[in-house]
């Protein structure tokens, strides 16, 4: 039932790093095809990805996970078509619709509509099938007022939307989606997850994801694959996957230092801790202490400073913003160094594992700093008896880890029989 | 919901192959027909920005040839010597000469441009890139169709009844555009590749415009010992014989037709290849 649609034979990409032998200028090029002659030598290169031999069948989602320059995105380019490969082999099966960039493929003085058959156009569609697709896909984008508007004027949120909406709609079999789905909103990123979905299982569709985000892999693949330096070095289920990405990634305390971001943001320390006491005691009634600092280098406008609490499940529980109690946009922040902290209230998170992740970025624009298993982890035990102690893995519920202290009146009546 | 078309792969389904060791995009006419839409709407592009203002658009079209046309109605009119054979109108021989020729510039420069002008394009999807250059041939191809008409008319008022010939002027059209697409498609790559070529063209350009008949006549100018070796530029044999057709001056040496065939059918084949070969390595440096 499930044939092979995505077939690579010992696939390798070398980028020439020699820096004379990649001179854009025929002068230099001829001056040194003169000098090859006299004096052979390799030239240097960069594999971006070597032996990588997949077979992915149809309506499997696969995940790509891996650090930045693993050959995720390499990959991805390489089965689009955009690269062409230095070694090996690749057998594709259907048409390939691709998600690499924001506004891939879109041009800024087109209006929405003509983008829509421009985008269609390049996954090598015609007019008639883009016109009858043409009607679902402006109600998923959401962006019908705007249609006959010239694309450079949309925000980019609406051009995610349209370019996700193009791509998942015009139903590609083979669908490739790099990391971009970040920009939207969550509820739109929740709707092209749900979409991608039902692509694979309604349609049989197949789907290969470039994610940073652990939790929505975790949702939508069953199947994982981890790059390494160019090589895959798991393939396997998701939740495998992840756990080998995350030892990967090395091991995570309660604080962290380091320098992340570029020449405008970056984040320089990171910490949790208790608010008061005993430093081993990691109890569910113990006050917490989230703190960050970055360095603010050039003049900033909407700064996003906060984190995610993820639990040990890969689910996002809380996400916090340093501006999320402030009405309105935040005013410009001029260059400094700035430490915000958040307090955790005792009697809020239920034992167990957590991490934080850290995001930093412009609001809008960029995100200079992620690390996708977060910076801190730690782990919180419940000592004092007080709330959920035993977790029942059967029992709905338990993946519920916030436990407030809602529980407000105690009335005790007699029963009269 | 499940299951509404059956998952199984379907033999209709376009099965793609890549290889390392075969250079990129060896398309079949087959693929490059299933983006016919592509090409229109890469073409409309350009149109909607050149045509935005449609009055300015045609007027650029007319003006620009018919200016220079005016030019050298003077330049020959002060040297007393009109570079032509029989009895027709300078300014006639001038204005075809001219037009064509500005069709060749403006095709082979838009061409070789295009691919750099596209690379945000490029480094992103996928489709066969060739139809980027193909598609960068309509600009030129609007702006001729447009000063064709006034030209035409120009031909009529000077006094021109075409014969038979006329019937082989898309003939020659087809030549010239045959010429400039081979050249074009070559250049776009060798541009993309090494940036410093597009400085060449223009000057390439400026020696093409002298030595091809665009403003003499070839038999009025050209020593006849040295027309078998003028003639084969493919150019100059297209351009005699548009005259030929459209303004009525010497029959075109036939002979040379056929070698002009021959020339630009061999650049086309090595052009295509060159372009395909370059095509591999092109996103990795663009």
């Amino acid at each position: 039932m499930s044939g092979i649609v995505v077939c690579t034979n010992e696939l390798g990409k070398a980028f020439p790093l020699h820096h004379r032998s990649n001179s854009t200028r025929i002068t230099e090029g001829l001056v040194q095809l003169a000098k090859s002659i006299w004096q052979r030598e390799p030239p240097e290169e960069f594999w971006a990805l070597q032996d990588v031999s997949l077979n992915i069948k149809q309506g499997e989602v696969v995940g790509l996970v891996g650090r930045n320059g693993a050959g995720k995105s390499t990959l991805l380019k390489l089965l689009s078509r955009i690269l062409h490969p230095t070694t090996g082999r690749i057998e594709l099966h259907g048409r390939i619709g691709s998600l690499l960039e924001v506004g891939t493929g879109f041009h800024p003085e087109l209006t929405g509509r003509e983008n829509i058959f421009l985008n269609g156009a390049i996954l090598g569609m015609t007019r008639q099938e883009i016109t009858k697709k043409f009607d679902e896909i402006v109600a998923f984008a959401e962006v019908d007022k705007f249609l006959d508007m010239p694309v450079k004027r949309y925000s980019s949120g609406m051009v995610v939307r349209l370019a996700f909406s193009v791509a998942a709609y015009l139903e590609p079999e083979i669908m490739l989606v790099d990391e971009v789905l970040a920009v939207g909103d969550v509820a739109f990123q929740r709707k092209c997850l749900g979409r991608l979905q039902d692509l694979s299982t309604n349609s049989g569709r197949t789907v290969i994801l470039v994610s940073h985000n652990p939790s929505s892999l975790a949702t939508l693949c069953k199947r994982g694959i981890l790059l390494e330096g160019g090589r895959v070095t798991f393939d396997g289920p998701i939740h495998e996957t992840l756990q080998h990405y995350k030892m990967e990634s090395g091991g995570h305390g309660r604080t962290w230092e380091g320098s992340s971001g570029d020449e405008q943001l970056r984040l320089t320390r990171a910490w949790i801790k208790l608010k008061q006491g005993n430093d081993d005691i990691w109890d569910t009634s113990s006050e917490l202490e989230v703190g960050a600092t970055i360095e603010i280098r050039q003049p900033v406008d909407g700064l996003i400073f906060g984190f995610r609490l993820h639990s040990d499940y890969e689910y996002e529980l809380v996400y916090s913003l340093h501006d999320d109690d402030d009405p309105g946009i935040g005013e410009t922040l001029n260059p400094c160094r700035l430490t915000q902290t958040w307090h955790i209230p005792p009697n809020t998170l239920a034992s167990g594992r957590y991490r934080i992740a850290f995001d930093v970025g412009i609001a809008f624009r960029k995100q200079v700093h992620r690390q996708p298993f977060g910076e801190l982890q730690f782990e919180l035990q419940n000592l004092t008896g007080i709330g959920r102690r035993y977790p029942i893995q059967s029992m709905r519920g338990y993946d519920s880890l916030l436990r407030p202290n809602w529980a407000a009146e105690r009335r005790i009546e007699p029963i009269f029989t | 919901m499940l299951a509404q078309e059956s998952p199984s792969v379907d033999s209709a389904w376009p099965v793609t192959v890549i290889e390392a060791a075969r250079p990129a995009g060896s398309h079949t006419m087959r693929e490059l027909l299933r983006y016919r839409d592509l090409l229109l709407i890469l073409a409309l592009r350009d149109l909607q920005v050149r045509y935005r203002q449609a009055i300015i658009g045609i007027a650029w079209a007319v003006i620009r040839p018919a200016a220079t046309v005016i030019v050298f109605v003077l330049l020959f009119g002060l040297l007393d010597r009109k570079p032509v054979t029989t009895g027709v109108p300078y300014a006639a021989t001038a204005l075809v000469g001219l037009l064509t020729w500005q069709l060749y510039a403006t095709l082979l420069a838009d061409m070789s441009e295009s691919l750099v002008k596209n690379r945000h394009m490029l480094t992103k999807v996928y489709f066969p890139r060739v139809l980027i250059p193909i598609a960068a041939t309509a600009v030129g191809l609007v702006d001729y169709l447009v000063a064709l008409v006034p030209a035409l008319a120009f031909l009529l008022l000077s006094g021109i009844r075409p014969d038979w010939q006329l019937l082989l002027t898309p003939l020659w059209l087809c030549g010239v555009l045959s010429w400039s697409v081979a050249g074009g498609i070559l250049l776009s790559a060798i541009n993309a590749r090494y940036r410093d070529v597009e400085h060449v063209i223009p000057f390439l350009l400026q020696l093409g415009f002298f030595a091809s008949p665009v403003v003499y006549e070839t038999a009025a100018i050209i020593p006849v010992q040295y027309q078998g070796l003028y003639r084969l530029n493919p150019m100059a044999v297209m351009l005699d014989g548009l005259r030929w057709s459209l303004v009525g001056a010497v029959e075109p040496n036939w002979f040379s037709v056929w070698i002009a065939t021959g020339v630009t059918l061999t650049t086309m084949f090595f052009a295509w290849r060159i372009f395909h070969r370059l095509d591999a390595s092109l996103v990795d440096r663009i």
